[in-house]
């Protein structure tokens, strides 16, 4: 480990000891990288002693590596290291020994504290001698604009070549004037640039696609992805950093196979996500949200995304099982910034955007005319003659009879109206972003310091949201064996202003909002609030604060090399402030609140390594942990109405009548424990086993089964290592076949579901008016709740094709849920309508495709295009266990929608037969006029929910897709998103209906009620009536028991992302002393082709009242780097 | 810190550290220990009766259907009952879950007052124990006069449960019976309780409603005869109470002891009303607008807003041509704010009744209104007496607009300060979020065990006394005398009506004797047209049903 933890400017070099092995590189570095180095006191304090006989140079550098910290770095194609030699040495610094080996060699070595790098002395030679006649100069930058340190430029064709500085410029002479330049480094795509006529020729390095030495965050450690044997993605959080999202994770939206992002709607609002599928009924379905080592369990909006250098996602079990609990949803890890990478000159980084969006899809009403057509033509019992079939006005039909008060009647005769959907929605909806930090690394130090704001204006008036960041990093090597370190956090999410319901948009036209004189109206229907009350009248301050610190040590025990002891001590809280004072409630008396509450998270991790590489063979990493969390909260709820003196609002709640003074107290808490242990071994690097242990205690489950224990195992091969990998296979250069298996636990359906709770409060009065308190039980207890246990394969294929030109992977999954935590059914006669339970066991597998290709390379102009696919189905094996209809099959738990042997999601409902019922038409019971004809399934006569729903169709996807493609010319990347989800033939179906049965309030077709009167509709509505006897949907103010609904699926093609953007020429930079500038434009959500006529597809909100559109968006951005 | 706390970590004890401490609720096992924790248990009870009877649109469905009530809303496309009564009617599972939920909550408190950790005194104990079994014989009752027989659940359900199934109607009464007799036995006197609490007579008044289920005559007429002859009963015949509500508020309004019997703070048998069995309590508190301190909800017993007309719709043709409303706003002393959800039937407004009758005075039943509306030419004039041009053009007019209104749905004049309209140019205007009427409501009266005894002493072939029980009735409201050769049960029904309209919960009376389709059909043809035959029972939820998997919970037959 400690070795990691060297500097900077290596860090692609230095992390390991396998590098020397990459063929294809060559590494030489110009003295003036040395700087840096300046104190090599390891080098000049350590000495060693040595007896070897007989061995190859190979040899005794890996003796040297075992008994020293030292490590050397060659490339094995220009050193000849099989060479035999002895040596014997005692008590020599390492001047002597390298001198003995090397002296009178061709090879040349250098020893920066304890790094030593060997290269053959002809080549420095030749690098010092070059002549002057064409001198070529540059910089060498990677697509951040960070400078690289150390690339080898070379002529092509020659041993000419020079190395990078620690600028990431280079200087190289004699250079012809057809002459390539060359560039290479460890870890990048290489670049090939014709020189012509160029003097200045500034370069930027891609990452290598496969990417295979990149060091990926498996949870309590690090592995390179070379090594891993579980399902771990490494989320491109570049590509689309670009996109104004305030949400990280919603930048991930479709472009990781498996992880399941859903759109946001509302200014300041986290995205939903999910891990591959379902695997939990009632438990928790969010992944585990790892934050710099650390569980997060705040909001994903609190952390700044312009602050985070990676996310790993952890997909199958043998992964996520170092987190045991929790991790069936499988695990996000996140690791913000650090100073590392950088050199000592701090570096200013500050980026900033600005995104206009629209609603890329409405439903707006039409005019008052509209309304009032609308009005009498639904009411068509009433505004037409019978004698008609109801389609001859009656004409001495009021449609005002259909009004709620007198004023909209009065509005109506003097032709006032209020456009609610226009005065509700915001003209300006946009995002703005300001990021600014600060990093640098020093031999002993490094640190990143940055501060962002975000403003947020969302779609509905009153929607605002800030959010202001603060966030230090520290990494301190304190000695040789300590590294003490801060991650740390801040931020203030700030919600003020109440929002106003997205239903009110459609409130009738003649419900005025202002009266002549300008002033609002209070009530604009009888009962209705002027919603614009809340955004003109109404004082609330709304106020998420959130302080995470994660404190660790580090000790690289000194006398067992590889061990290293880690500790680390975070704590998270959330402190929420939410004030309201509303002075024109209670008959403008005033009402207030002020509600708070304090959330905190504290854990601590010991964390025990060892890891070690023997003779290049055995590579073993292990890895102990025990920890433990502990969270509490607890909140006060004060509130008060009928003031006296409305003007100090809510600071003086006492100011209110006793009588109305309210004050609501809670809290709750909750421990976990935890142990694991995990082991890596890998074999030559063909072979790797990972084993993992991990044992697991939480508050909220019975005293018996508090603990709960997760093992797991997974296997690695490198196929294309084997000598036997056959040859007429070689198109593939590397293949690497993994396996695991392994069980995790998902506690969360929450704390005291074991315990019977009494609920109390004052609920009646005496005879002569005192309140008396009453109680009752609210809750059963469920004495034997335990850990859900979900236990699975995981296969995986790495590959890498025509030299990686093509590399993906496929991996494929299987699981089982048992003991699932669910809030069964049961009936109201025992007084609760469910109950927690464990129960039954639920199937889950699915297949993910990542594929990425270089389309095409050349000079100027690159191609590269990614592809993710993912598909996931679950089955409910059992549930309850029992076969009372005796068919030999488990029976259905119809009320809870589920069903055995069906997925876990199923559209269970009546069958439509397409006819609808007209005037005159024998309606039968439980069904209207205007109402879909309904599939008599057990024909008999009649339409019941307990014979004749069937299974129609199921609502999740069938699978997702994404296209990426990313093509650069020069200083100009252009790149484009489409994300896809769809249904194949029965999946991804939604009810397709005005009067959504879940959700009637906010459906335009509301029965048994007037609402559909005191609403406006979207234009264009196909709805029955009598003069449309074919329409798409039901009549409005149906009446029926039994309703049928159209579904419909609603596959859809987004063109999600576009991106271009344009870095500032290297040379013109320097001028001005500016390391990075990076203009870009994006556009998002900005097609979206689909067949879904509600809101959104993917929020397969139907046609009703409270949908929100999705945004679209136009962003312009500048990132700038001195 | 670190150190400290890894030290903590390792010498932390695991069980210690995973023990489980609730911290803002308490647990039922220190809960029901003393009489104070009983108390409160019992009021809870009583909360939820209240809430069963009272909230929100709870009204309609004790009314709609019945032989006195025609229409929901908009007669044009009138509910269809075999959905509404049906097994996914709103009806069914909105009576059939509240009340086995008071059901559970009795059990709690009689097996917890049994356990050892109980500290309640015999005295105590006999007390509390009493008054569980009257709501678990109350609830099993209604329960069985909607649906027949019924799951009997006389034991808390500490595990989930699900193999119900249906006792005999018979049985379900007998269970009654028994947790009633034990109640009547126990309950203190109508003299020495709290109002708010269940007394012995109250007892007696459901058990001889059982006793009349299980054909127990005799027994019924002694039970019923108990509350009757008890020396702190008697019907109320002689005016009483405050007069400050006046209708219109017409200085020279005149009541009567009918409409004495429904103001504000009349139902307490403190102030000498003697009729006054089991009243629910209410009172407003300020923050019962945030619904904390026990005197009601926000929609509580919601009665004017769901039977009164809403005047403020119905117009007057004028002179010009337009139409202006009767009412300009919602006004305390006219209708109240009526909404015209349920308007009552033809028969029940113009077919019961005979002259002299105080029960059908024009302030107790009014059918006439004034105009009260500035804007409107005929302000001041009657609508109906002064024959003015009142538009008749939809049914939604008639249904909803204008129609009777009822003295004892409104308290004129006492709405709070804060439910009145700032704006009082027309007085007594008030806000459109008052929509309660402000009073206590009758639970029992003793006018209704009269009636129930006439049942009795009918049912044991007692025509004359069953006759002799109704004129006591009729003859405090200057009926005239009912004639024993008139009196069937068709008649005590009528009586019901005419006595109790709007205070009983209809349903359930016509559920109990079988008459709802008998009833309907003849009297509410409106309902008639889409009744079933097997419709005198309500549908078992199918919620329960589907839930119910490991039994079957039997349809009642037709559904």
């Amino acid at each position: 480990m400690k070795k990691t933890q060297t500097k900077s400017a290596f860090k692609q070099i230095c992390c390991s000891k396998t590098f020397k092995i990459m063929r294809n590189t060559l590494l030489l570095l110009l003295l003036n990288v040395f700087h840096i180095f300046a104190v090599n006191t390891y080098s000049q304090t350590t000495t060693l002693t040595l007896n070897l006989n007989d061995i190859t140079i190979k040899e005794a550098l890996t003796q040297i590596e075992e008994q020293s910290e030292f490590y050397f770095l060659y490339n094995s194609k220009l050193i000849d290291v099989n060479r035999k030699t002895n040596l014997q040495v005692k008590d020599q610094k390492i001047d002597i020994i390298l001198s003995e080996l090397f002296d009178n060699t061709d090879v040349n070595y250098m020893v920066f504290n304890r790094q030593i790098i060997l290269s053959p002395k002809e080549y420095i030679n030749s690098l010092k001698a070059g002549t002057q006649q064409q001198p070529v100069t540059g910089t060498v930058t990677d697509k951040d604009g960070n400078p690289l340190i150390g690339v080898t430029v070379m002529i092509k064709g020659t041993t000419q070549g020079t190395i990078t500085d620690a600028q990431g410029s280079y200087s190289i002479s004699n250079v012809p004037e057809n002459g390539v330049l060359v560039f290479s480094y460890i870890g990048m795509a290489g670049k090939e640039v014709a020189v012509g006529t160029q003097t200045i020729i500034n370069v930027t390095l891609e990452e290598e696609a496969i990417g295979l030495d990149e060091l990926v965050v498996v949870g309590y450690g690090r592995m390179k992805k070379s090594d891993l044997t579980g399902a771990v993605t490494r989320a491109d959080v570049e590509t689309f950093a670009d996109q104004p999202n305030i949400s990280v994770i919603q930048k991930l939206q479709g472009t990781v196979a498996g992880l399941n992002v859903s759109q946001v709607q509302k200014a300041g609002e986290s995205p939903a996500f999910t891990i591959r599928g379902r695997t939990s009924l009632s438990g928790e379905q969010t992944p585990l949200i790892i934050l710099d080592e650390v569980i997060f369990r705040g909001s994903l909006i609190d952390i700044n995304p312009a602050d985070i250098k990676s996310i790993d996602v952890l997909k199958d079990n043998s992964a996520a099982a170092v987190y045991g609990s929790q991790a069936a949803n499988g695990v996000i890890i996140i690791t913000t910034k650090t100073g590392e990478g950088r050199d000592k000159k701090p570096s200013i980084n500050y980026s900033s955007s600005f995104g206009l969006h629209t609603p890329s899809f409405e439903l707006k009403p039409g005019s008052a005319d509209d309304f009032l057509e609308k009005n009498i033509a639904i009411d068509f019992y009433n505004s037409r003659t019978a004698a008609s079939g109801y389609l001859s006005p009656l004409t001495t039909y009021d449609p005002k009879v259909r009004f709620k008060t007198n004023t909209q009647g009065d509005n109506y005769e003097a032709g006032l109206s209020t456009d609610w959907y226009d005065l509700l929605t915001n003209d300006n909806i946009f995002i703005q972003n300001h990021n600014l930090s600060l990093a640098s690394q020093t031999e002993n130090l490094n640190y990143m310091i940055s501060v962002g704001a975000t403003t947020d204006q969302g779609y509905m008036l009153g929607e605002d949201y800030q959010r202001y960041n603060a966030r230090v990093n520290v990494n301190n090597k304190i000695t040789d064996w300590l590294t003490v370190g801060v991650q740390s956090f801040f931020s203030l999410s700030d919600y003020s202003g109440l929002d106003i319901d997205p239903v009110k948009r459609y409130l009738m036209p003649y419900s005025v909002a202002y009266d002549a004189n300008d002033e609002l109206i209070l009530y604009v229907g009888d009962l209705d609030l002027n919603p614009m009350a809340r955004v003109e009248w109404a004082d609330n301050t709304n106020l998420r604060t959130n302080f995470f610190g994660n404190i660790f040590a580090q000790v690289d025990i000194p006398f067992i090399k590889g061990l290293s002891y880690k500790i680390n001590f975070h704590d998270n809280h959330i402190g929420v402030r939410n004030y309201t004072f509303e002075d024109y409630q209670v008959n403008f008396q005033g009402k207030g609140s002020k509600v708070y509450s304090n959330l905190n998270d504290m854990s601590s991790d010991n964390i025990l390594t060892y890891k070690r590489a023997f003779n290049d063979i055995h590579n073993v990493d292990v890895t102990l942990l025990y920890g433990f969390e502990k969270r509490t909260y607890d909140d006060t709820n004060s509130t008060s109405s009928i003031f006296i003196n409305n003007s100090l609002g809510y600071n003086s709640l006492q100011s209110g009548s006793s009588d109305a003074l309210s004050i609501i107290t809670g809290a709750w808490e909750e421990a976990s424990l935890y142990s694991m242990g995990r082991l890596f071994y890998s074999f030559k690097n063909k072979y790797m086993l990972t084993g993992t242990i991990r044992r697991d205690g939480f508050s909220g489950f019975s005293e018996e089964n508090k603990f709960g224990v997760f093992p797991s195992v997974a296997l690695g091969w490198v196929a294309t290592e084997e000598s036997f990998f056959p040859e007429a296979l070689s198109v593939i250069n590397y293949m690497k076949l993994r396996l695991s298996y392994g069980s995790i636990g998902n506690r969360t359906i929450g704390r005291y579901q074991t315990l019977a709770k009494v609920a109390g409060g004052y609920k009646y009065i005496d005879d002569d008016g005192n309140s008396m308190y009453g109680q009752y039980i609210n809750s059963m207890s469920s004495a034997n709740l335990k850990w859900e246990t979900t236990t699975g394969i995981n296969l995986g294929v790495d590959f890498g094709v025509l030299d990686s030109r093509i590399s993906g992977t496929i991996e494929y999954y299987n699981n089982n849920t048992t003991d699932i935590l669910y809030y069964v059914d049961i009936p109201s006669i025992s007084r609760y309508t469910t109950f927690p339970d464990n129960l039954g066991k639920l199937h889950n597998e699915g297949i993910e495709i990542s594929l990425a290709s270089t389309n095409m390379k050349t000079q100027d102009f690159a191609w590269y295009t990614t592809l993710v696919y993912s598909r996931n189905r679950d089955e409910l094996v059992e549930l309850l266990g029992f076969d009372n209809d005796g068919d030999g099959k488990e029976d259905d738990l119809v009320s809870a929608g589920l069903f055995i042997g069906e997925p876990l999601s199923v559209n269970y409902d009546y069958e439509i037969t397409g006819e609808m019922y007209q005037i005159g038409d024998v309606i039968p019971v439980g069904s209207d006029v205007g109402a879909y004809g309904i599939v008599d399934q057990n024909d008999d006569g009649k339409i019941d929910i307990l014979n004749d729903r069937v299974i129609l169709n199921y609502p999740e996807p069938s699978y997702r897709f994404g296209i990426s493609n990313r093509l650069e010319y020069k200083d100009w990347t252009f790149s484009f998103f489409i994300n896809s989800i769809q249904g194949g033939k029965d999946h991804y179906f939604a009810a397709d209906n005005l009067f959504n049965r879940s959700d009637a309030v906010y459906s335009f077709n509301f029965p048994f009620d007037e609402q559909h009167y005191r609403y406006t509709f979207p234009e264009g509505l196909d709805f029955w009536l009598p003069e449309n006897p074919d329409a798409k949907y039901q009549r409005i103010d149906i009446k029926a028991s039994n309703l049928g609904s159209i579904y419909t699926q609603r596959n859809f093609i987004r063109l999600q992302d576009v991106t271009l953007s344009y870095n500032v020429t290297a040379d013109f930079l320097k001028k001005v002393d500016i390391r990075k500038l990076r203009f870009f434009l994006t556009g998002k959500n900005l097609i979206t082709l689909t067949k879904w006529p509600g809101w959104d597809p993917e929020t397969g909100i139907a046609i009703g009242m409270a949908g929100r559109p999705v945004l679209r968006s136009y962003t312009i951005g500048l990132d700038i780097e001195f | 810190m670190i150190l400290v706390c890894s030290l903590l970590l390792f010498s932390c004890n695991e069980e210690e550290f995973l023990r489980e401490i609730p911290l803002d609720f308490a647990a039922p096992e220190n809960s029901y220990i003393t009489n104070s924790d009983f108390e409160a248990a019992i009021y809870n009870l009583h909360y939820l009766t209240r809430r069963i009877f009272w909230y929100d649109d709870w009204p309609w469905h004790w009314w709609l259907g019945t032989d006195l009530v025609e229409s929901y809303s908009d007669i044009d496309h009138a509910i269809d009952y075999r959905t509404y009564w049906g097994p996914q009617g709103v009806h069914t599972i909105r009576v059939w879950t509240p009340g086995y939920n008071v059901i559970y909550d009795a059990n709690v408190i009689l097996e917890r007052s049994e356990s050892d950790l109980c500290e309640l005194t015999a005295d105590e104990k006999k007390i509390i124990q009493a008054e569980a079994k009257f709501f678990r014989g109350y609830f099993h009752k209604i329960l069985a006069d909607l649906y027949g027989g019924v799951p009997i659940v006389i034991e808390e359900t500490k595990s989930p449960k699900r193999d119900y199934v249906r006792a005999t109607r018979q049985e379900v009464y007998q269970q009654c019976a028994e947790d009633l007799e034990e109640a009547a036995a126990n309950l203190p006197d109508i003299t020495a309780v709290d109002e708010s609490r269940i007394n012995k007579l109250a007892a007696s008044h459901v058990l001889a409603e059982v006793y009349i289920s299980l054909g127990r005559w005799q027994d019924a007429i002694t039970e019923a005869s108990k509350v009757i002859d008890h020396a702190a009963t008697a019907l109320m015949t002689a005016r009483f109470g405050s007069t400050e509500e006046k209708l219109f508020n017409d200085p020279a309004f005149v009541g009567d002891v009918y409409w004495d019997l429904f103001r504000h703070g009349h139902q307490d048998r403190k102030i000498g009303n003697t009729e006054s069995i089991w009243v629910l309590q209410f009172k407003y508190f300020e923050a019962d607008r945030n619904g904390v301190l026990g005197g009601g909800e926000r929609n509580d017993l919601a009665l004017s807003r769901q039977v009164c007309p809403d005047l403020t719709k119905a117009n007057i043709l004028q002179s010009n041509g337009s139409y202006k409303p009767v009412l300009a706003k919602p006004n305390t002393y006219y209708n109240h704010r009526g909404q015209g959800y349920l308007k009552p039937s033809p028969y029940f407004l113009y077919r019961i009744w005979e002259p002299g009758d105080i029960r059908n005075a024009p302030h107790n039943i009014v059918r006439d209104y004034p105009v009260r509306n500035p804007g409107n030419e005929y302000n001041g004039k009657w609508v109906i007496a002064d024959n003015l041009p009142l538009k008749r053009v939809t049914t939604t007019d008639t249904a909803r607009f204008f129609f009777p209104g009822f003295g004892k749905l409104v308290t004129p004049g006492r709405d709070p300060a804060e439910y009145m309209d700032p704006d009082q140019s027309i007085p007594g205007s008030i806000l459109y979020d008052s929509r309660r009427v402000w009073r206590k409501n009758y639970q029992i009266r003793l006018a209704e065990t009269y009636l129930l005894r006439a049942e009795a002493y009918l049912g044991a072939g007692n025509v004359p006394n069953a006759t002799a029980d109704i004129n006591v009735v009729r003859r405090r409201s200057n009926a005239p005398d009912a004639l024993a050769a008139n009196v069937d049960m068709d008649y005590i029904l009528d009586e019901r009506l005419r006595e109790l309209y709007y205070e009983e919960t209809r349903i359930i009376t016509l559920c109990r004797l079988g008459k709802v389709v008998d009833r309907s059909s003849r009297f509410n043809p409106r309902v008639a047209s889409t009744i079933e035959d097997y419709q005198n029972l309500l549908a078992i939820p199918n919620a329960d049903i589907l839930k119910n998997v490991e039994a079957e919970l039997e349809q009642n037959p037709g559904y």
